[in-house]
This record gives C-alpha cells, structure tokens and sequence, in this order.
C-alpha cells in the first residue's frame, strides 16, 4: 500500500494499519518497511471486537485479529470490504484505489 | 554447478555425490527465504513460486544422491543419504502444509463484521504515541487494514 500512497493521497484517503501488537512493536515494523502512515496498537482487541474480527487462538495461543482490509467513506460508514481466505494473500492497493476511484466519481 | 560436475561424475559417483550437500541446504533456503523475504513483496508471496522451485531444486538433488548411494552399494552410504533425503521431504512437507493449508485457517465471517454499516468510534495509540480517533478522518476516506501482528 505504501508503493501507492501517492494516489491515495490525491484520492483524499489515508491509511491504517491495526493489529494486536504493542506501539513500541508497531514502531519497529514502521521504520522497518519505511510506512508514512500509522499502526494503531489494539491490545486488547477492542476494537478488533467491534468489528468482529476477532481470531481467537490465532497466534500461538493468543488471540489476534484476522487480516482484513475496510474502506470508510468520509462520514465513517463501511464502503467496501475484504475479508482474505488466506492470510497469506491480501488485497491489491489498485483494487482499492479502483473502488475509491469509483465512489469519488459518482458522489 | 550441476553442469560443471556432470561430466566426470557419469564414471565417479562419489563426485556426483557431492550434489547431495545441496540437497537439503537448497530446501532449507527454499522454506525460509519465503518467511525471512519473500512474504514481503506481493508477487511473490500469494503464490510462493520461487520458494516452491528452490524446494522442488533441493528435493530433486537430495533424491538423485540417494539414487546414486544406493548404486554404489557403499554400507552408510546410502542410509546417510536416506536421511538426508528424508529430512528435505519433511521441510519441504512443512512448508508446502503452511501454504496450501494453515493459512487458510482464519475463522468465518461473524455477524458483527457482515452487518456493520459504519466503523465505531475508536481511539487507540499509534506507533508514535499518538492518539488517533476515527473522527480525525471525517471528510476523508479511511483504508483500515486489519493484521495479524506479531511480525
């Protein structure tokens, strides 16, 4: 997603990352992969919770959350949304950029 | 390397057998090249196809050694070169049963996630220390990417 930021900028989109992970954690995978944008620490799956993407023993007995990708329209609502069956494959950063493309279009 | 050592190796096995060294070392490469590098770029981590031919590379040189141990019928030769052959089936096997079936293991949709509308308020801390709310991005579109974590 970072190779694409530029189009996600002019698309008027920022970009999260979240996951289970202490900031001091997230700090070191964002200065490792050279990220402009930021990972959110959710320790204690609240959020993971209300989004319903809670994998309970995911991870070497713990629980974390299941890769999944939401794109938010600018009042906050669910626009679109991926939920991989692999958690090795994920969404492509020009599907995303499609699916924003189309929304700003039409609105 | 196999075309340098090939020709003289059809009269000297034992020179042929120096191919079994790569065997095993090739399918370690193989399987944790994918988890080390590889899993960082898209095209090659959805499919793992250069990881899969390192493996496949690796497994057919350890097989071939111990096809040729067994011809020269050398005591310890050919058990030695059994091992080594079956410790490379089993990373590979390892790693082949990660790709095609362990990753897919992530539970179904829930209901939470099928009839949400739009995203609940959240504040959590960044990487920086920063808090950030969902309503920092009203009027903007937001990717939220979910992750497993524990890189």
């Amino acid at each position: 997603m970072q190779s694409r930021y530029h189009d996600f900028q002019t698309l008027k989109t920022d970009i999260v990352g979240i996951c289970v992970d202490p900031p001091e954690a997230n700090a070191k995978v964002v200065a490792k992969l050279d990220l402009t944008y930021p990972i959110l620490s959710d320790p204690d799956l609240k959020v993971i919770d209300a989004f319903g993407l809670r994998h309970e023993n995911g991870l070497m007995g713990k629980d974390i959350a299941r890769p999944a990708v939401f794109i938010l329209d600018k009042e906050g609502r669910v626009l679109w949304k991926d939920l991989t069956a692999n958690y090795r494959v994920r969404v492509k950063p020009g599907t995303l950029i499609d699916v924003i493309g189309a929304a700003t279009s039409k609105s | 390397m196999l075309m340098t050592v090939a020709p003289e190796s059809s009269e000297n096995p034992q020179r042929k057998l120096r191919l079994a060294w790569f065997g095993l070392p090739l399918v370690l490469v193989g399987c944790l090249s994918y988890f080390l590098f590889f899993a960082l770029f898209p095209i090659t981590r959805d499919f793992p196809w250069l990881n899969l031919i390192l493996i496949g590379i690796g497994l057919t040189f350890a097989w071939r050694s111990f096809a040729i141990a067994r011809e020269t019928q050398r005591r310890g030769h050919s058990v030695w070169h059994g091992l080594l052959l079956t410790a490379s089936a089993l990373f590979a096997g390892l790693f082949l049963f990660y790709v095609f079936y362990i990753s897919y293991q992530i539970p179904q949709e829930t209901a939470t996630t099928k009839n949400l509308a739009a995203s609940p308020e959240f504040a959590l801390t960044a990487h920086d220390g920063s808090t950030v709310r969902l309503e920092d991005f009203r009027g903007r579109y937001l990717i939220l990417s979910f992750y497993r974590g524990h890189w």
